[in-house]
Order: C-alpha cells, then structure tokens, then sequence
C-alpha cells in the first residue's frame, strides 16, 4: 500500500490477442453457423397463411424465409432470386400511411429509384391502396400499401428481385396480393 | 513542504501509473482499431437515419447526448471520475458505443436468425431478445474494460477503478443503442409525426429503464474483473470463478430484463407498462448498488490508508475531513448543506477542496510527496482560505 506504482513494462499480446480470438469466434462462429443453416420452410400448397391481420394464398413454389419472418409482424417468402415480404403493424395517421416516410426510406436510404408515379389500385377481394415501383443497380420491385383506418391498421406488400424472372415473379407476387384480405383472426 | 517518501523505486522502474495512450501495447491498438471499425459504422448508420427521418436524429442525437451528460454529472459528482484521466472514460465510453454495438448487431441477428430456423419464428418473437441479448452484449462490453486494462493495468488499484470503467462502456452502449432504437422506432411509428419516437424512447429507455439497464450489468459483470485483477494472491480457480460468477450474475440479471416474465400480469398500457418496467428493474439496481457499495467502501480504506501515509497533515485533510475521505454520498450531503446554508460560493469551493484533496491523495500515492504535489497543496490551502471566512462570517 505504502509502496508508489511503479510502471514496469509487461506483454499485452497475448491478452489483446485472446480477446480479439475470443470476439471473433463467437461473432464469426455464429454468423456462419446461421449462414450455413437453412431458413427456407416450404408452404402447403393452396392453404391459406397469415400474418398479423392479412391473409393470403401463397403461389406455388414460394416458400417461407423463418429467419426474415417475425411472428405476428412479418412474413418472408421467397423464390429463388425473388422476396415477397408482408408487414403489417399498427396505423393511426394520415390515410396516405407512411408512404413517403418509405420512399424517403428507400430513396436515401437504400439509393433505390423510384420508377414513375404512385397509383391506387384495389384487388378482387376489394383491398385498396397505393403502388408504386422501383428499382436499383442489382434488384427491381413493387411496393403495395393498404391503410385501413377504421382498424388503425397498415399493410405494405414488398416485391423485389433480381431481373432474371421477374415477369414471372410479379405475376405470381400479384396473384398472392390478389388473394389478400385483412380478415385473419387475431 | 515535506520531502518525497520514497525515491525512485529498487527494482529500477520509473514510478508512476502508466497512460491510456500505450502505442507500443498491443491491447492498444486493438481497442483503437476496434472503436475506430465500429465509428464507421455508427456513423453510417445515423447517416441514413439523417436522410431518412432527419428530425428524429437531430433530435434523438440531442436527447441522447443530453442523457449521457446526465450520467457524467452524477458520477462527477459523486467524484467517480476522479479515478481514472477523462481519456479512460471516452475509450471506454467510446468501446461501449462503437466497438461492442458493431460486434453485437450480427451476433444478435445470427441467434435469433438461429433460434427462428431451429425452433420457430414464434419463439423469437417471445425469447429472441432473452436468449441473444444478455450473452453477448454483456461479453462485448466486458471485453473492452478487459482490453483497457490491458492497456494500462496500474491505472486499476481498486475495485471501484474498473467499476466506474465498466459503466462508462454500458452507459457508452446504452446510449447508442437507445439512439439506434430511436431512429428505428421512428422509421415504423405509427404517425408520420419524427418527435414523438423520440419522446416515446425517452421515457421507456431513457427514464423507466435506464438506472437498470447496460451501465449496470456491466458494473456487476466488471466487478469480477476487478475480483480478478486485484487478488493476485488467491488461487487463479477461485479468480476465474469470480470472474464468471460476477458475468452470470449480470447475464441473468439482463436475461430476466429481456424475458416476458411477468408481462402476462400487466396490460398494454403506458402506466402498467412503467409499473412492469419498475418491478423488473428494481432487483438490478439493488444488486448494482451493492457491487458499488463494495467498491467504494474498499476505495474508502485504500484512499485512508493513503492519507494516513502521505498526507497526514491535518490543515489538508481535517478529521471530518478525512472521515468522508471513502464515502461520496456523504461528501455530496455535506457540499449540499453549505450549499443551503452559506451560499452557492461556499459549495462550489468546498466541492473543489474535497476533489483537490482526492487528487492529492491519490497523485501522492503514485508519484510520492513533493514537487508534482505541490499544485494540490497549494490548491487546497487557497481554497480553504477562500472558505473559512464564508463560513466564519455566517456561523
């Protein structure tokens, strides 16, 4: 206690190297152990799947990324070079919805281009809402939005992919958004 | 004046604590190199909060700031910093904020990525945070307040020494975290209103949940650290099951902070929600207060013993003085109550008395008696001249 400190010099390498190891195993270990896990869940064909309050019917040959889904929230599927991702949560805005907060998302954010104007559209089951498309230096997509402002409630149906297919892809992408309605038990 | 009480050291090495700014370390350059990789991130990452909601990250950058101001001031107050040169506070705030929140973003989205393919979507949603939170954050903070010692390990001769490290680096992450939470609440709010997401974080994270929340778990898992580093002389099994224990205990402790227990008990709403948020809390910040309890209790017998040896002149140190020499909250109350009762004058000179006072003890107790005490001697005898009249011409 009554001695001073004194600065005698000593090796760090080691520890700092141990540390290093230790945060780069458990950090790398881990990513590549998701990595080299398979998300995809494959859907029963023609079943009804919902999330949140929107339901739909899945086209065939989609199927459900469970590591890009929250349950309740959000849900993932996917083909091949192709996403289709549905969200849903809790709106009580304006009935445009978040619209321009997505844009501005996707625009600065993600350095996507939005192609053309917004318009509405409605599905055969009635839904209606605004669209829009975009497109970026690797991928291209299509982005539904569904305010229902009576049960303070926002849906947002993301398409994108890469080009190869994506004719296909869309169409498949609009006859699940087709297929779409806000009924699903809560 | 009295003569140095020792002089350059037998072993022949300079007497003194070693700087935090070590380049010839190792664990120098890799707590650098690891700040400065996760300042990129950071710094990209608020850009596009910029771009995107800019109101609510101007705003939450304010906020936050403002927050971790807060947190500087009452640990300056209870004279914690006193511990360490401010350069020990910004690597390990910066550690807490930068390099352990870069690590933990995708070890977080790997478990609960992991959990939702192995076990389901479902359960992510109920135990994700639970189960990826607590390990590796609390792993990544306390591997930067191992790095810092590393970096200068003469700097920690007591417990509270690593403790108020430790803090620092949670109140470092917490602090960013709650800003990224912030800009990403917004981005999803449900209004296209950018100052409510700020507001809304700010009492949830900020003042419901920020007493118990990182800056302390990784006090309690620092204090194994601390156990560790200190108790050379105890068997390195029982070091390193001090060590452990100390980080299962802040594991847990964050575990249960991130788990739904108890949620079923309470609605949705706001004032129920602050209830939960309350009840959880409170085992936390009682456990952390006894781990600081701890430490400045020790701290308090090393800064006596000390004083006993290198200041014992009473006209520095006076016997209630020296009484309070280990006891913040009781020099804070006294500082307070001439503040009351002989003016803002009084108190501020008494709250430079008693920080002169650690400083000498403490310069003292590195370097020895003598010239580089000097300025402190001088400091406190200013002061006290400066004071005593305040007080004898109220009394």
């Amino acid at each position: 206690m009554n001695e001073p400190s004194r600065r005698i010099p000593y090796r760090t390498w080691p520890g700092a190297l141990a540390v290093l190891l230790a945060i780069a195993v458990y950090v790398g270990g881990l990513t590549f152990w998701d990595r080299h896990t398979s998300g995809s869940r494959p859907l029963p064909v023609g079943e009804t799947i919902d999330v949140g309050q929107a339901r739909f019917i899945p086209a065939d040959g989609w199927e459900m990324d469970v590591s890009r889904s929250k349950a309740g929230k959000s849900l993932m599927l996917f083909k091949g070079g192709h996403k289709f991702l549905v969200t849903t949560g809790r709106w009580v805005g304006g009935p445009d919805g978040p619209l321009i907060r997505q844009q501005r998302l996707m625009e600065r954010g993600q350095r996507l281009s939005i192609e053309g104007d917004v318009s509405d559209f409605v599905t055969s089951w009635g839904l209606q809402g605004k669209t829009f498309a975009y497109y970026g230096s690797k991928l291209a997509g299509r982005f539904w939005q569904v305010v229902d402002l009576r049960r303070k409630s926002l849906v947002q149906i993301d398409f994108y992919g890469s080009n190869d297919g994506m004719d296909d892809a869309l169409t498949e992408a609009r006859r699940m958004l087709d297929s779409m309605d806000l009924e699903a038990p809560q | 004046m009295s003569s140095p009480a020792f002089e350059q050291g037998d072993a022949g090495w300079p007497v003194g604590t070693d700087s935090f700014f070590q380049p010839q370390r190792a664990a120098f350059w890799v707590l650098t190199a690891l700040i400065v990789n996760g300042l990129f991130y950071t710094v990209s990452m608020f850009s596009m909060g910029f771009r995107v909601v800019p109101v609510t990250a101007f705003l939450g950058l304010l906020v936050w700031g403002l927050y971790s101001l807060a947190f500087f001031q009452a640990f300056r107050t209870l004279d914690l910093l006193e511990q360490h040169p401010p350069e020990a506070y910004v690597l390990a705030f910066a550690w807490g904020g930068m390099g352990a929140v870069y690590f933990a973003a995708p070890a977080n989205i790997a478990i609960q990525s992991l959990c939702a393919k192995l076990v389901s979507p479902e359960f992510v949603a109920v135990w994700g945070a639970a189960i990826a939170g607590p390990i590796t954050e609390e792993f990544l903070k306390l591997a930067g307040v191992i790095l810092l010692v590393l970096v200068a390990r003469n700097q920690f001769q007591t417990y509270l020494s690593v403790l108020i490290v430790g803090a620092m680096a949670g109140l470092g992450f917490q602090v960013i975290e709650n800003l990224s939470y912030t800009v990403n609440s917004s981005m999803h709010f449900p209004l296209e209103n950018q100052v409510y997401p700020v507001l809304l974080n700010l009492l949830t994270r900020g003042l419901l949940s920020g007493l118990w929340s990182h800056a302390a778990y990784t006090t309690i898992a620092s204090f194994g650290v601390a156990w560790f580093l200190l108790h050379p002389e105890r068997p390195m099994v029982m070091r390193i099951a001090c060590a452990l224990l100390c980080f299962g205990l802040a594991w847990a402790m964050h575990f249960v902070w991130n788990a739904p227990f108890l949620e079923d008990l309470f609605d949705g709403g706001y004032g129920e929600m602050a209830v939960l948020l309350i009840v959880k809390g409170i085992p936390v910040v009682i456990a952390a207060g006894l781990f600081w309890r701890v430490a400045v209790r020790e701290n308090g017998t090393y800064l006596h013993a000390l004083a006993a040896w290198f200041v014992p002149e009473r006209e520095l140190i006076r016997d209630d003085e020296w009484v309070r020499l280990g006891a913040p909250m009781q020099r804070y109350k006294v500082r307070r109550e001439m503040g009351w009762t002989f003016g803002w004058k009084a108190r501020r000179l008494k709250t430079q008395l008693q920080r002169e006072q650690l400083r000498l003890i403490r310069k003292a107790g590195t370097y020895g008696r003598g010239a580089q005490t000097l300025r402190h001697e001088v400091a406190i005898r200013r002061l006290r001249a400066e004071l005593d009249p305040l007080i004898g011409a109220k009394a």
